[in-house]
């Protein structure tokens, strides 16, 4: 053997922790995309997205103002309640049924356990994340609005953007359902992968035509600006799946959806809760939980206003750190855990 | 009762009782109706703080509970069949309608202890902010009947202007439409009073009032803002002919909605009262608008404010009956993630659909997307779903008790007995039969 | 004279299990016909997936056979007369775990209809029988899988069935366990209960079954009785004790002499189960002591209410 070409103690360690991470992660993502949970939800979300603008009865002085607001709350909501519940599932699924025993047995530290269930979820989180981001691209342009520069102007709803964003759920179904009867498909994957490929489509369809239904490829027939505001909503669901998959590893589902509840409305009042006049214990509570309100900015997109790609940045990399600092925690808690 | 059944609830309640969950939310419950009123600034006024108490607190806890409700309901017994612990009831010799029956006999009882809890705590928050002040809430001590004036009947007045509007010549659809826009709109008919002009009005009462406390008559003008400084009305109760009356003057229309105390001793034995309203505003002044059926009332003080609570807490627990129903039905016709998110739907379906029924306009809009051509479809189906739904749901969600309390309003006898038969008994019995049938045909499989 | 009907009856029983769209996905049993008379113990063996736990559930009509009969007490299986006089263990003891091993029997009785002072009697003697009298007062979560089954023997007998069901009853118990389970079933059979037993450690089978059906691909491959099927009619066994060497060689020549070949001798052995209880007995002082019955289960037969026939 030519000791050259073989590897290097460091990059077979690396390989050796690797595999098994990625292993890890890829199962629990398609364990966690199967929950019928996760298609329902994500399902619900693009279908309470599709109807805001046909309930449109108030512009709050700004065309598309309502389809935004409402479909980044659908996200934020259903998702937070996605990522926390599919985080604590995640883990005391497999602790409760025996197949973490059965994990834990194999070359795979704890530490990569916990890594690798939150990698899973993560990705999950990312899939339900597009499908609303998609369906409220196509939401937003679909409201009500005045059109047309040449000319009168006319007032339209891009009806057939509309009729797309409606047909998407049910095409998907029907989809999935035929996969399901041939090659017997995951349904539930299936589903979900369908409705972001149909989605897509809608959206490459919404670049190239304008809301009169000329062909016009331009980037304003999307309101992109509503990509960095998601973008932090994504932040928002991967830190709270951070924290649920920490305090999985020692409380059980309904203490870590409890302990998930609070820290998001502490987090949401962080501002009040760091002043001056607060005693130490809110203020101490509020410099270490995280700030929920520096990711919740839709009111930042009001009267054509946008958010600098610097701040998008800087918030992610606050979620980021916060969300390892929280599973270094649960990776302790994990390490003297007895798993019986 | 079967033992059967009193055991399964008993079982139902234990575990309940015994469930951390439960223990939680319990908590949750607790702060709220104890952490909310401490919170609440309410308007500036003792009496409005008392009104926010009752309605916030009990609101909020109230949904709470309701969601609660709906998913435990849910989880009941598909819970049961995913954990495989329903295969050794199903194989005793227990019908499928007394295992669901029990089931929601437990259920039912768990949300009665938290819900008389929550009453509980909420009332004595009340009671001692009444201590606090209490003149300025003495009128939220006694809940009083709503009397609205007598009228003519609503169908009839629907048919009279049907015809008057040509209706029976008009083809079907459009004498369908005509008879919902009447139904929609006659409710809200303002009358006009230009000055110099008498409008009276009578109420008729099954019982006189209590002479010792105030007669209240509740006004809400449609007075277009400009006119209020110079608008002034001379008003006058009566009672029997030749009996006693109390004359006032209203010249305060800053709000479109208040409330006139009156001294009821003039009127010892009357059940029969009219009231009169003289426009003695200036000559520049434009007419008094007010809304007869919606916007005028006599309110006769008669039960204490304790009566009134529990009359809430009953119209409440026949709502929470009804919900739990609906999730056991769920839970015996799909999975636990299914089921709940089916209900959740349906619920939040409801109360959209309720709330866009209740906003007159945003009816119209949706109604008048439907002549529209094909492109709104979508709106059509929209508006018919809010329709079926708010007319399936009416029934149920009629009373409205918190609304109630806040106003020191009487829950009617009526409408108690109505929610409690058709929300605790007929519709739950529906959803049992349902739930059976379910569980009847489902296997429950290795 | 009439013959008594019997007990459980199938005839021509299939079961094809379905995906979402109706497809036929697996043929769990294939045509079963089997009958259990009153008062037999009959056991249904079979490998893994031949459809043992899908035939009781057929029976007690948890699943719905997709062609044939069945018929138990002479009724319906779903019935729920018919139910009052069946006691069930199933092979996975799902209990409510929230509940003591007391509330769980009370809880059951309470489903049967029986009365405060029977279900507290009846409790109190179930426990004492499968041992659990001083678990008596923890959550059946906390408890062993040994300790669970327990539990759930208790249940499948507080009724005093006429007809017990267990599917898989020594599965995950321990040879003493086993021992337990075993004299209880032979009491419970010398009591008159007629009892259909699955499962697939056939040396419990052999000890207490009257017959036996051998279920494998879902079609029943052998039955009858335990003697009839096992016993060898063209050799014998002959077990002396108290012999000498001389005397044994003697007895070894004069069969080679008669039948013309070499006989085999040997010294037979005691089974591994009983070897291991005796040293477990005699570690424990526990020699020769019977599993205890509760009381009302060792009287006369009775129906299912616990009236007298």
């Amino acid at each position: 053997m030519n000791p050259a070409a073989a590897p290097s103690r460091s990059t077979a360690a690396r390989r050796a922790w690797r595999r098994p991470l990625a292993a890890l992660a890829r199962t629990t993502l398609t364990e966690s995309m199967q929950q019928p949970a996760v298609l329902l939800l994500t399902l619900g979300g693009v279908v309470a997205t599709a109807f805001i603008p046909l309930l449109q009865f108030h512009e709050f002085g700004e065309p598309g103002r309502l389809a935004r607001d409402g479909a980044l709350a659908y996200q934020l909501t259903l998702g937070l309640v996605l990522a926390v519940a599919a985080a604590s599932a995640a883990i005391q699924r497999e602790i409760a049924g025996g197949t973490a025993s059965a994990a834990l047995s194999k070359p795979l530290s704890r530490d990569a356990f916990v890594a690798g269930k939150f990698l899973g979820v993560a990705g999950m989180l990312l899939h339900f994340w597009y499908a609303l981001l998609a369906a409220m691209l196509i939401a937003e342009r679909v409201a009500y609005r005045v059109a047309g520069t040449d000319g009168e102007p006319v007032g339209a709803t891009d009806s057939r953007a509309q009729a797309f964003l409606l047909l998407a759920v049910p095409l998907a179904l029907a989809v999935a359902g035929l996969l399901h009867n041939r090659r017997r498909a995951r349904f539930g994957i299936a589903a979900l992968r369908g409705l972001q490929a149909i989605l897509t489509l809608g959206l490459l369809a919404a670049f190239g035509f304008d809301r009169l239904g000329a062909w016009r490829p331009a980037a304003d027939n999307l309101d992109l600006r509503l990509v960095p505001v998601s973008l932090l909503i994504l932040a928002t669901l991967t830190l709270f799946a951070a924290l649920a998959t920490a305090l999985s590893t020692r409380l059980k589902g309904g203490a870590t959806l409890v302990v998930c509840s609070l820290v998001l409305a502490l987090g949401l009042a962080a501002d009040p809760l760091l002043a001056p006049s607060r005693p130490l214990p809110a203020r101490l509570a509020a410099h270490l939980l995280p700030n929920v309100q520096s990711f919740w900015l839709c009111d930042a997109l009001t009267g054509g206003g946008s958010l600098p790609l610097s701040y998008v940045g800087g918030a992610c990399a606050y979620a980021a750190a916060w969300s390892l600092a929280a599973l270094a925690l649960g990776m302790l808690a994990f390490r003297h855990c007895d798993i019986h | 009762m079967s033992r059967a059944v009193l055991a399964i609830a008993r079982l139902t309640l234990r575990e309940a009782l015994r469930s951390r969950i439960v223990l939680l939310f319990g908590i949750l419950l607790a702060a709220v109706a104890g952490g909310l009123p401490a919170l609440l600034k309410g308007d500036g006024t003792p009496a409005g703080l008392v009104r926010m108490t009752l309605g916030y607190t009990l609101g909020t806890a109230f949904g709470l509970l309701v969601l609660a409700t709906l998913w435990t309901g849910c989880a009941l017994i598909s819970g049961d069949i995913a954990t495989r612990t329903l295969e050794l009831t199903r194989v005793k010799p227990v019908a499928a309608w007394r295992l669901w029956l029990g089931k929601w006999l437990g259920l039912l009882l768990l949300d009665l202890l938290l819900l008389a809890g929550l009453y509980a705590v909420t009332g004595l928050a009340v009671y001692h902010r009444m201590r606090q002040a209490p003149e300025a809430t003495a009128v939220l001590r006694t809940a009083r009947q709503q009397v609205k004036p007598d009228l003519p009947a609503l169908a009839g007045q629907i048919e009279q202007v049907f015809a008057r509007e040509g209706g029976p010549a008009l083809p079907a659809r459009e004498q369908r439409d005509l008879r919902r826009r009447l139904r929609r709109e006659l409710p809200f008919q303002p009358a006009a009073l230009q000055r110099g002009q008498q409008w009276d009005w009578r109420f008729s009462l099954d019982a006189p009032p209590d002479p010792r406390r105030p007669l209240w008559l509740r006004f809400q003008f449609d007075t277009d803002a400009y006119t209020r400084a110079i608008v002034q009305a001379e008003c006058r109760l009566t009672g029997s002919p030749g009996g006693g009356h109390v004359d006032f003057v209203l010249d305060d229309f800053s709000t479109r909605r208040f409330e006139r105390p009156l001294d009821a001793a003039a009127f010892a034995g009357d059940t029969r009262f009219t009231l009169s309203v003289r426009h003695t505003g200036e000559a520049s002044s434009g007419p008094l608008m007010l809304q007869p059926r919606q916007g005028l009332d006599l309110l006769v003080p008669r039960i204490p404010l304790a009566l009134n609570l529990l009359r809430a807490a009953a119209v409440q627990a026949s709502l929470l009956a009804l919900i739990a129903a609906l999730g056991l039905a769920l839970g015996a016709l799909f999975s636990l993630p299914v089921a709940a998110f089916c209900a959740t739907g349906l619920l939040l379906a409801t109360m959209i659909s309720v709330f866009v029924a209740g906003d007159p306009d945003a009816l119209e809009e949706l109604r008048e997307a439907r002549r529209a051509p094909f492109r709104n479809l979508a709106a059509t189906v929209a508006a018919e779903t809010t329709q079926a739904l708010t007319g399936l749901a009416a029934p149920a969600l009629a009373p409205t008790p918190l609304r109630q309390l806040a106003s020191a309003e009487q829950i009617p006898p009526r409408d108690l007995c109505r929610s409690l038969v058709f929300n605790a008994l007929l519709l739950p019995a529906g959803c049992c039969l349902l739930a059976a049938a379910a569980l009847r045909r489902r296997e429950l499989a290795p | 004279m009439n013959t008594p009907p019997p007990v459980i009856e199938i005839r021509g029983l299939r079961k094809t299990f379905r995906d979402f769209w109706q497809r036929p996905t697996v043929a769990a049993v294939r045509g079963i016909d089997l009958s259990v008379g009153p008062g037999e113990v009959v056991g249904l063996l079979g490998p893994n997936g031949s459809g043992k736990s899908t035939t009781i559930k057929l029976l007690l009509g948890l699943l719905h056979p997709t062609a044939g009969t069945i018929r138990v007490l002479d009724a319906d299986p779903r019935d729920t007369a018919t139910k009052a006089r069946i006691g069930y263990l199933p092979e996975v003891t799902c209990l409510h775990k929230f509940l003591t091993p007391a509330e769980t029997l009370h809880y059951y009785a309470g489903l049967f209809g029986l009365d405060g002072p029977t279900t507290r009697a009846r409790t109190r003697e179930l426990l004492r029988m499968v041992g659990l009298e001083a678990a008596a007062g923890r959550p059946v979560g906390e408890f062993s899988k040994g300790m669970a089954r327990r539990v759930g023997l208790a249940q499948a007998l507080i009724n005093n069935p006429d007809l017990l069901v267990l599917d898989e009853p020594t599965s995950g118990l321990d040879p003493i366990a086993c021992r337990e389970v075993k004299d209880w079933v032979r009491q419970l059979a010398a009591a008159g209960k007629t009892i259909f037993m699955t499962s697939h450690l056939l040396a419990d089978v052999e000890d207490i079954c009257d017959r036996i059906a051998i279920l494998c691909e879902g079609q029943v491959r052998a039955e009858g009785r335990v003697q009839e099927l096992l016993q060898r009619p063209d050799a014998v066994n002959l077990t002396l004790e108290g012999l000498t060497e001389a005397q044994i060689e003697e007895i070894r020549g004069e069969l080679a002499r008669r039948t013309g070949r070499a006989v085999p001798c040997g010294r037979p052995r005691i089974d591994l189960e009983t070897f291991f209880l005796k040293v477990i007995a005699a570690a424990d002082g526990r020699a020769g002591a019977p599993a205890p019955t509760a009381d009302f289960l060792a009287a006369s037969p009775r129906t299912g209410d616990g009236a007298a026939p």
